[in-house]
C-alpha cells in the first residue's frame, strides 16, 4: 500500500506538470451598445463601447491579458439645472420649459488599455498585477493594482488582499471654473497650462507639477475577501473594500440652479464638491449549483464620507439548457441615499453652503435593471453571447425642498437606458 | 511456468468519488485541481462567467449612480461621472 | 505525414467510441456526450497519442527521446513534459530498488521481441552492463547527462502516461460523462458513466489470445497489465522468453508469471505496479499481496 500511494503521489506531480504546458490563447471581443430617454422622452446619452481581450494562458492561474476599449459617447446629459416653467438660456444652448435641461455637447471619446496577469508562486500561492491607461479629450487616468491570493485549508478557502492606485487628471473644455460664480461671470476663467495647478480654482489640485494638463485627483484602494466553498455546490465570497479618493472630484461641467422666493432660477453657478472622499463596501457573493443549473446572488453595502449609502441586490439564475445554449435572467436593485451636499438649488436669499452639487446622480435614486444574457456555445472553441438590459432610475420627482414654480415641475424625470451587449469569446 | 487462473469473475469496483475523480484526488487532496471539483468546476459557477461582459455593467453603474466597487480592485478611472 | 485515420462510433445513445492507432496498440476513447464533442475530442485525442508516440518513441530517429540518446555526454536542456517524464522515471527507479529503470535501452537494442530472433549473447550483455543503471546518468532539474553508452527506453512508461494525460485533460474539457481512455489494455476510466454502470473491460487470455480470461467491471479507476502474448523474445531452444527485462542482468525475467494485471486509480500506478511484480518473478504474487490492489495473475 505504501508503495502504490508514493507512485500515485509520483503520478500526480507527473501529470500536474505535464497539464501546464501548452498555453491557450483566448480572446473575448464585444460591443455594447447603450442609450438612454427620459420620461419627458428626451433623448440622453448614446454610447457605442467594443471591447477586446486577449488572454495569453498557461494554465487556470498563470495568464497575460491585455484589453482595448473604445468608448463613443454622444448625446446629451443633465447640466445640473432643474427643470422651470421658464426657458432657460445657458449660451450654448436653451432649456424648453417644464423640460430638465440637457447639456447637448456631450460627446467624447476614450480609449483606455489595461494590462493584467495573474502569476502561481507557489503550490497555494499567487499574486495578480495590472496597469491601466485611460484617455478621452478631457480626462486621463493611470493606474495600476496588485492583489495577493492564499489558498487554505485544501484550497476550500481562498483569501484575497488587493491594494490599488490611479492618478486621474481632468482638463475640461472652458476650462475650470470658481466654484459658486455665475456661469455668465465674464471673469477669465482658469485655463491651466500645462503644468501649473492652483487651488483657486475649485478646490484639489496641487501646487506641484502634474503628469497632465488638468486638476488632479489620486485613489488609492484596497480590499480583503474570502472566498469559501461550502460544499460540492456551493460558493461563498465575502469582499471588503476601501477607498481613499484626494484631489479635485468637482464636476467642472455642472452648475447648480440659484432660485428667488417663487422658484424661478436667477442665476445659475458652478457646482463644488470635497476633496476627499472616503468610500468603503461590503459584498457577499452566493453562488449555488441547482442541478445543471444554477443561482448567483450579490448584495453590496456602499457607503462615503459625503453621506451617500446604497444597497445593491443581485440575481441571475443560469439556465442550462442541452450542452450548448444556456439563459440567464437578471435582476438588480439599487437604492441610493443622497450625498450630504446633495440640493436641487440653491437660495438666493441664502449664503453659499461649503459644498454644493445638483447632479441626479449624487441624490436618492433607485435603479432597477431587468436583464437577460443568451449563450450558445458553438464548440469548446467559440461561444457567442447577447445580453439585453433594461434600466430604469427614478428619484424625487417633487421632493420637500422644492418650492414655489419648482413644485409645477418635474425635479427628476424618470430615466430609462437599454444596453445591448453583442460577444464572441472563444480560443485558437 | 506456473499457471495461475481464476474463473471468470466480475466485480464492482466502488471507487467513490467524493468531491473528484479517481487518480490525484485520493493520494493529494490539498491539490484540488480544476478537473476534480466537479461541478464548482463549471463554467456558469465562477464568481465572474463572463467578465467583459461584468465589466461593461460596471462601467454603466460607475457613471450613472454614486456608489461603485465591491468587486475588486483597479482598473483605472475615466471621466464618466 | 504518414496517413493516419481516427473514426469515432456511436456505440448506444449519447455513448461514443472514437478509435484510432498509436504506440503499436489500439485505441479506445470512449466518451459519454454528443457527436460534436465526441468527434472534437477524438481527434485531439488522436493527435495528443501520435504526438507523445512521435516524441518518445526509440524507433523513429527524429524523436526527442533519440536526439537525447545521441547527444551522450553533454548536458542537454530538456521541455516541461520531458524533464517531469524523467524526473517520474528517477521517482519510479528509488520507489521499485531500481526494478523500473529506463537506462534499459541500452539492453533493448539488442534484443527482438518478435518471437524468432535468437536472444543476444550473454557476453555481450555483460558488458552493456556498465552502460545500464539510473543511478550513472545526472538529471538536475531540466538538465540531463547522459554518459556515454547509455540508452534511454520509455517503453514502459510512455504508454500508461499517454493513456493517463489524455484522460485528465478530456476530464478537464467535459463536464460530465463518462470517459474511459483505453489504449491496447492499458486503460484509465476516469469518470463512471452518467448511469452508474460500469465499464467491462476484457482481460485477454494469454494462452488463447482470442478469448478473454476474464472480465473486469469497472465504475471508475485504471487497469494496465504486463506481459503479452504478442511480443516475446525465444531462447536458444525456442523456449519462449518474455519481454520485459531484469535491469540487472538485460535478460528477460524467469519464473515469474505471464502476465500481471493491475487495478489502481492510474494507469501509470498500474503500469509500475505490473512491471514490478513480473520483474519479482516466482515471488510477483507476494508482492502484489502486499500492495492492496486488485490484481490478476496468468
Amino acid at each position: 500500500m505504501q508503495l502504490k500511494k508514493k507512485l500515485g503521489l509520483a503520478v500526480c506531480s507527473l501529470l500536474t506538470a505535464t497539464q501546464s504546458q501548452a498555453a491557450d490563447w483566448l480572446y473575448d471581443a464585444s460591443v455594447l451598445n447603450y442609450s438612454e430617454k427620459d420620461s419627458q422622452q428626451q433623448n440622453r446619452v448614446s454610447v457605442v463601447e467594443p471591447v477586446l481581450s486577449i488572454t495569453k494562458q498557461n494554465a487556470v492561474d498563470d495568464y497575460v491579458q491585455f484589453q482595448v476599449i473604445y468608448d463613443s459617447l454622444t448625446g446629451a446629459s443633465p447640466n445640473g439645472a432643474n427643470a422651470s416653467s421658464v426657458a432657460q438660456n445657458f449660451n450654448r444652448f436653451i432649456a424648453r420649459p417644464g423640460f430638465t435641461p440637457l447639456d447637448p455637447a456631450f460627446n467624447d471619446n476614450r480609449v483606455a488599455f489595461n494590462l493584467n496577469w495573474l502569476k502561481p508562486l507557489d503550490r497555494t500561492s499567487r499574486y495578480q498585477a495590472g496597469l491601466s491607461f485611460s484617455t478621452e479629450t478631457d480626462y486621463k487616468s493611470v493606474a495600476g493594482n496588485l492583489s495577493l491570493l492564499e489558498d487554505f485549508d485544501h484550497k476550500r478557502t481562498t483569501l484575497t488582499i488587493g491594494g490599488a492606485y490611479s492618478y486621474d487628471a481632468v482638463n475640461p473644455h472652458g476650462g475650470f471654473h470658481d466654484p459658486f460664480t455665475s456661469i455668465y461671470a465674464v471673469a477669465t476663467p482658469v485655463t491651466p497650462t500645462a503644468q501649473t495647478v492652483t487651488s483657486a480654482s475649485g478646490g484639489g489640485g496641487n501646487q506641484e507639477q502634474s503628469l497632465f494638463p488638468g486638476k488632479i485627483k489620486q485613489t488609492f484602494e484596497g480590499i480583503v475577501g474570502i472566498s469559501r466553498v461550502l460544499n460540492r455546490f456551493t460558493l461563498l465570497n465575502v469582499n471588503y473594500g476601501i477607498s481613499y479618493l484626494t484631489g479635485y472630484q468637482t464636476d467642472p461641467y455642472k452648475l447648480i440652479s440659484v432660485i428667488d422666493a417663487g422658484g424661478f432660477p436667477v442665476d445659475y453657478v458652478w457646482e463644488k464638491r470635497p476633496d476627499t472622499r472616503l468610500k468603503q463596501t461590503v459584498k457577499t457573493s452566493f453562488i449555488t449549483a441547482i442541478g445543471k443549473d444554477s443561482l448567483h446572488l450579490d448584495y453590496r453595502y456602499y457607503w462615503d464620507d459625503w453621506g451617500v449609502s446604497t444597497n445593491t441586490y443581485d440575481v441571475k439564475y443560469h439556465f442550462s439548457m442541452g450542452s450548448h445554449l444556456y439563459v440567464v435572467p437578471h435582476y438588480r436593485l439599487s437604492d441610493q441615499s443622497k450625498a450630504d451636499f446633495f440640493r436641487i438649488s440653491l437660495n438666493q436669499s441664502q449664503p453659499d453652503p461649503a459644498y454644493a452639487s445638483a447632479d441626479y446622480r449624487l441624490g436618492d435614486m433607485k435603479t432597477t435593471t431587468y436583464g437577460g444574457m443568451i449563450g450558445y456555445r458553438w464548440n469548446s472553441k467559440l461561444e457567442f453571447t447577447a445580453n439585453i438590459e433594461q434600466i430604469t432610475q427614478t428619484g424625487n420627482s417633487y421632493p420637500v425642498e422644492a418650492i414655489g414654480d419648482q413644485r409645477n415641475n418635474d425635479m427628476f424625470p424618470d430615466l430609462k437606458f437599454w444596453s445591448l451587449t453583442f460577444g464572441v469569446r472563444g480560443k485558437w | 511456468m506456473k499457471k495461475y487462473f481464476r474463473k471468470t469473475l466480475s466485480w464492482l469496483l466502488m471507487v467513490i468519488a467524493g468531491i473528484g475523480i479517481a487518480g490525484c484526488s485520493h493520494l493529494q487532496p490539498q491539490a484540488v485541481k480544476p478537473w476534480q471539483r466537479g461541478v464548482l468546476a463549471r463554467a456558469d459557477m465562477a464568481l465572474t462567467p463572463n467578465p467583459v461582459q461584468q465589466g461593461l455593467d460596471e462601467h454603466i453603474y460607475f457613471s450613472k449612480e454614486a456608489a461603485s466597487g465591491g468587486s475588486g480592485v483597479g482598473g483605472g478611472g475615466c471621466g464618466c461621472n | 505525414m504518414a496517413d493516419r485515420h481516427w473514426q469515432c462510433q456511436k456505440k448506444a445513445p449519447g455513448l461514443w467510441l472514437g478509435s484510432f492507432e498509436a504506440m503499436k496498440s489500439p485505441c479506445e476513447i470512449w466518451l459519454e456526450t454528443d457527436e460534436r464533442q465526441a468527434r472534437e475530442l477524438t481527434q485531439w485525442a488522436a493527435e495528443e497519442s501520435w504526438r507523445i508516440e512521435k516524441k518518445y518513441s526509440r524507433f523513429r530517429a527524429d524523436s526527442v527521446l533519440s536526439r537525447l540518446n545521441r547527444h551522450t555526454s553533454q548536458w542537454q536542456t530538456l521541455d516541461i513534459e520531458t524533464t517531469a517524464l524523467l524526473q517520474f522515471a528517477g521517482e519510479c527507479w528509488t520507489l521499485t530498488d531500481g526494478l523500473i529503470d529506463i537506462t534499459i535501452g541500452g539492453y533493448m537494442q539488442f534484443w527482438r521481441f518478435d518471437g524468432h530472433t535468437p536472444p543476444p549473447p550473454r557476453k555481450q550483455l555483460k558488458q552493456q552492463a556498465a552502460y545500464v543503471g539510473w543511478d550513472k546518468l545526472q538529471l538536475k532539474d531540466n538538465e540531463l547527462f547522459l554518459p556515454a553508452g547509455m540508452m534511454l527506453d520509455l517503453g514502459g512508461i510512455g504508454k500508461e502516461y499517454a493513456v493517463d494525460a489524455i484522460a485528465v485533460t478530456l476530464a478537464s474539457r467535459l463536464p460530465r460523462g463518462g470517459i474511459m481512455v483505453n489504449f491496447g489494455g492499458d486503460l484509465c476510466a476516469i469518470r463512471a458513466r452518467s448511469d452508474q454502470s460500469p465499464w467491462i473491460i476484457g482481460v485477454e487470455n494469454i494462452r488463447s489470445p482470442q478469448s478473454s480470461l476474464q472480465t473486469i467491471q469497472l465504475l471508475q479507476g485504471a487497469v494496465a497489465t504486463s506481459g503479452s502474448s504478442k511480443r516475446y523474445a525465444v531462447d536458444k531452444r525456442g523456449k519462449v522468453l518474455g519481454h520485459i527485462l531484469n535491469p540487472k542482468t538485460g535478460w528477460p525475467v524467469a519464473h515469474g508469471p505471464a502476465s500481471v494485471t493491475v487495478v489502481a486509480e492510474t494507469a501509470t500506478q498500474c503500469g509500475m505496479l505490473s512491471t514490478s511484480a513480473m520483474l519479482k518473478g516466482k515471488h510477483a504474487e507476494a508482492f502484489l499481496s502486499e500492495q492492496q490492489v486488485q490484481y490478476f495473475i496468468q
